[in-house]
């Protein structure tokens, strides 16, 4: 299967925010604008994750998934406090392809259990933030909480649970440039047979080329398109140039 | 005039199938939503059966709505049917996802689990070429290069030869992406989800239920 590219987009209620270390956070429009911006840019599909909604004890807007379907053409999932299966259903019928589970999936794991049966495992992508790399615990509430449980292990128990794939993020190098932690990518994939989504610190197509060799199927891609000259097009290129299988727009 | 009818099962992803379709029909076709047998318009004349969700959530749907014996009447009387991803799955006999539930059986056949690749993951998620089969006749987006969207885990591996329109690669495996009959068309593949090539085949899809 060809490798995607996935631009992850972090939302605030309606506005698109930046996040370095998932700390701070750096406004750059609204959620629908940029939305309509990758949309023309074929890009392979996109991701909106609503960060601050389990602090603000919300969940990602249903009107902003109404908006995205709205203006897109192509995949897009979507994630932020999502805690009930009635939640997801509306996501869903709203026009999300998935949904991502961050914090939930693994407080309650049946949730990704309950989800999956109703919406089939392709439906369900779980988010599992490393507090350090692969060897230390998975993080809940958007990186401010140790879960006690270790990657290896939610991962484990996610995918036995019914995810269809792993968001992998690296906290440790979220808005960084510094490249992906590949060593974690590639621990990862060792451990579930369902694809890995790395997320983290990509910098350049080089990069992507490295996350890919280390055994990711889909990059996710945050500050790269927001805040370097790179685009989709560009990194498929390259990649493909690398003799990596990639969309053929 | 068209007169098309979205089958909303609870489940779908309606709004996507809706705006990509309207985007090309004209002022004096009608596309509506039908939560049930009951509300589909009498001069329907397209019916949509759009996917997502498993095979047993979505025959359940079906048979809460009395959908079944519905879309079962309506291709007898030839009523043009398009099935997009799950829902192409349902026209089948029965799929390998929920062993004790029977399906539509528009379609002879059998969904099965995609099966193991060294080189592939399951679901198979993202972006496919396809390759067509026989006559395309009016559904020229599928032959060229432009991948399609692909988000599954389930897929019919043989189907009879006359409908099978498509194939797509899958490790050392094909599974059927496409079908057409007389009056039934369907996907694998999300065409609301592909993009620009997308759009163009639901052009395709337009003309070939604006056909007698």
């Amino acid at each position: 299967m060809k490798i995607r590219i996935i631009p992850t987009i972090l939302t605030d209620g309606l506005t698109v925010v930046k996040g370095e270390n998932f700390i701070n956070w750096r406004t750059v429009g609204t959620a629908e604008s940029v939305a309509r911006v990758y949309g023309n840019r074929d890009v392979d599909e996109l991701m909106f994750l609503d960060t601050k909604a389990r602090k603000n004890e919300e969940r990602i807007s249903l009107e902003l998934v109404d908006r995205f379907a709205a203006v897109l053409n192509i995949p897009f999932s979507v994630g932020g406090g999502i805690d009930s299966v009635e939640y997801a259903r509306q996501c869903l019928r709203r026009g999300a392809e998935k949904v991502v589970l961050g914090t939930s999936a693994i407080q309650n794991p049946l949730l990704v259990y309950e989800i999956s049966k109703e919406f089939g495992t392709q439906a369900v992508v779980v988010a599992i933030d490393m507090a350090s790399n692969f060897d230390g615990n998975a993080l809940v509430s958007s990186g401010a909480q140790d879960s006690g449980i270790s990657v290896k292990e939610a991962i484990r128990m996610v995918t036995e649970n019914g995810s269809g794939e792993i968001l992998l993020q690296s906290k440790a190098k979220d808005g960084t440039l510094q490249g992906y932690d590949l060593r974690s990518i590639s621990k990862a994939a060792g451990v579930t047979d369902i694809p890995i989504i790395a997320s983290g610190g990509c910098s350049s197509p080089e990069n992507m080329h490295e996350a890919i060799s280390a055994g990711a199927h889909a990059l996710g891609v945050g500050a790269l398109f927001q805040f370097t000259h790179h685009t989709p097009s560009s990194c498929r290129d390259y990649l493909r140039g690398l003799g990596v299988p990639t969309r053929q727009v | 005039m068209l007169n098309v009818s979205i089958l909303d099962l609870g489940v779908n992803n309606l709004n996507s199938v809706k705006r990509a379709f309207s985007e090309h029909l004209l002022e004096t076709d009608v596309i509506r939503f039908s939560a049930n047998a009951e509300e589909v318009s009498k001069d329907c004349n397209l019916i949509i059966l759009p996917g997502l969700g498993t095979f047993e959530s979505g025959m359940n749907a079906l048979y809460e709505r009395n959908f079944i014996d519905f879309i079962r009447e309506s291709n007898y009387k030839k009523i043009k049917i398009l099935g997009i991803c799950l829902g192409m799955q349902l026209l089948f006999r029965s799929s390998e996802e929920s062993p004790t539930q029977v399906g539509l059986g528009l379609l002879e056949g059998h969904v099965s689990k995609l099966p193991k690749q060294t080189t592939e993951r399951i679901p198979n998620v993202g972006w496919n070429s396809v390759c067509y089969r026989g006559d395309l006749g009016k559904f020229k987006s599928l032959q060229g290069s432009s991948d399609f969207y692909f988000v599954h885990s389930y897929a019919s591996l043989e189907a009879d030869k006359n409908f099978v329109l498509s194939t797509t690669s899958f490790g050392t495996d094909v599974f059927v992406s496409s079908i057409k009959s007389e009056n039934l068309l369907a996907f694998q593949f999300h065409p609301e989800k592909s993009g620009k090539i997308g759009r163009k085949l639901i052009v395709e899809i337009i003309e070939w239920a604006r056909e007698d």
